[in-house]
């Protein structure tokens, strides 16, 4: 049932993005792929505090480079680890972001907005009962002026009786 | 459940407190002093244009394009240009290689970071959340690519204020008036005074000329927007160096600060008093004083700041700050009273078209 869900809410996803073509500039040359590198830090739950990385694709001009701001719109790719939890991720985001002094990672990401399935496993100091659940879900992603939050609902995958196998998590960080 | 609503509002209050200054993108073309640009009215029209076309032919493909008002037609373009925080026509404007901008290149982005009027700000300030926006240069005119979103974001908010006026009885000139305090009001909060301490008298310029844009575009005695057998269009094609004036230049329109921020603004600004006696700069500002004219956001502020509900922002002037004369030429409501020299669809009629 849940598997079932998650690969629907991932085909949907995948959809989504494909359909969400990006728009060509008017002699800017034809929008090619490019991908970014994403980077967040994060307190959440139930992974504590979190470090986070991954990619987004998104279709722009050649000679964009990114060191000023740039639109990022298509598929991402992420993964994050924290003192409580691990978190593998897939969706589709926007976000304006720039790469800074660097050329693939976008340091500052001014405003973002996303939509992950993802599958997050609880270990070490995570306060969730049992330890080592895993769990699968749809969480949105928000970032404004760098601070960024997500809040998402999770389903666990093996059931325990007489426990609720719903879950909220959320948590507030910088970045993507 | 109490604490779990306690950290809801807590992380609430943190969001508003982050969300309110987002948008306060702000520019400094006193640092593109002696910078050589290019003109870019061509190439940004060019953009613009495009993008429009690209909205009309998805308005023409519709089933109802026969028979859609021009209001629903206008709400298509202005969707077309609109992005939460960052106007699509602005984030091009950053990156596209057709633009000469300053700072131009990656290196001198971040000492532009460092020098521009708002370098100072520590990393705490909201100032330092969203990016600087960097200069470009539209009809003579040195402006900041942030105006484009004043220009095609906030003017549709205050065509909406206007129109809401309207449907309720208000008078042409008191609807146009009210939009323009509205834009006043958005300033000197949300998008500036209370969150970076900056009321840019320049954006109030910009969000006035975009919502005679998208006013022009169905009404006024030549509406942009016309409906013909191939379907709908806009004739003439948009100009921006129409609506741009020098009252968009930052270093010409002051900025109102508020004191922490003039604090630390008028050290870096005093760097600039040496080259007010710079021939290409007194060049510069005299082709301004000649363009400049009174614009009705001007005639507001000037009796807002008459009535004491805005502070004068003539001390904020370079030439005030650097002990000349007062700078009566870029004082909001001085200026000269004629027409622009180029026609915007709906607002001004060109001779013989009328």
């Amino acid at each position: 049932m849940v598997v079932s869900t998650v690969r629907r809410l991932v085909l949907g996803l995948a959809v989504g993005v494909l359909c969400a073509a990006a728009t060509p500039a008017a002699d800017d040359g034809p929008p090619v792929a490019r991908t970014g590198g994403l980077l967040r830090a994060q307190w959440n739950y139930p992974g504590k505090a979190q470090l986070g990385f991954g990619a987004i694709v998104g279709h722009m001009p050649e000679d964009f480079d990114c060191k000023t701001t740039c639109l990022f719109r298509g598929a991402t790719l992420q993964a994050a680890a924290g003192l409580g939890a691990g978190e593998l991720s897939i969706g589709y985001a926007s976000l304006v972001g720039e790469t800074g002094r660097g050329d693939w990672l976008l340091r500052h990401v001014y405003y973002g907005y996303g939509v992950r399935a993802a599958v997050v496993r609880t270990w070490g100091s995570s306060t969730l009962d049992p330890e080592g659940a895993t769990f699968a879900g749809v969480e949105g992603a928000f970032t404004i002026a760098q601070v960024g939050w997500t809040l998402g609902v999770f389903r666990r995958l093996e059931s325990v009786p007489g426990k609720s196998d719903w879950r909220v998590f959320g948590g507030m960080g910088w970045g993507f | 459940m109490g604490i779990l609503m306690r950290h809801a509002a807590a992380v609430a209050a943190i969001s508003f407190a982050l969300v309110v200054p987002a948008r306060a993108l702000e520019t400094d073309q006193f640092y593109a002093w002696k910078r050589p640009l290019r003109d870019a009215t061509g190439t940004i029209n060019a953009q613009i244009n495009a993008n429009i076309d690209q909205v009309l032919a998805q308005v023409n493909a519709r089933r109802d394009a026969d028979t859609c008002s021009c209001r629903s037609v206008q709400k298509a373009i202005r969707h077309g240009f609109l992005y939460p925080f960052f106007v699509r026509p602005e984030v091009w404007a950053t990156n596209t290689s057709r633009l000469d901008r300053v700072p131009s290149t990656p290196d001198e982005e971040l000492k532009f970071r460092h020098d521009y009027v708002y370098g100072s700000a520590s990393a705490l300030d909201v100032i330092r959340w969203m990016p600087p926006s960097p200069t470009i240069e539209v009809g003579g005119i040195r402006i900041g690519t942030d105006k484009l979103s004043h220009f095609f974001s906030e003017g549709s908010w205050l065509y909406n204020n206007y129109r809401r006026f309207r449907a309720n009885g208000g008078s042409e000139d008191a609807a146009v008036q009210r939009a323009v305090e509205f834009g006043i009001a958005t300033e000197r909060t949300v998008l500036g005074g209370t969150s970076s301490g900056v009321l840019s008298l320049a954006d109030v310029e910009a969000n006035y000329q975009g919502f005679l844009f998208y006013r022009g575009l169905c009404e006024g005695p030549n509406p942009g927007l016309k409906r013909t057998p191939e379907g709908w269009r806009l004739d003439p094609p948009f100009d921006l160096a129409a609506y741009v004036s020098p009252e968009w230049d930052e270093s010409w329109q002051p900025n109102i600060f508020l004191p922490k921020r003039w604090a630390k603004v008028k050290p870096v600004m005093e760097r600039y008093c040496p080259l007010l006696r710079d021939p290409e700069i007194v060049a510069q500002r005299k082709a301004y004083a000649e363009r400049d004219r009174i614009t009705p956001s001007e005639e507001v502020v000037t009796r807002m700041v008459r009535e004491g509900k805005l502070r004068d922002p003539r001390p904020y002037t370079i030439v005030s700050l650097c002990g000349g004369s007062a700078d009566s030429a870029s004082a909001p409501g001085a200026g000269r009273d004629d027409l622009p020299s180029i026609v915007r669809p709906g607002v001004d009629v060109a001779p013989g078209r009328r």
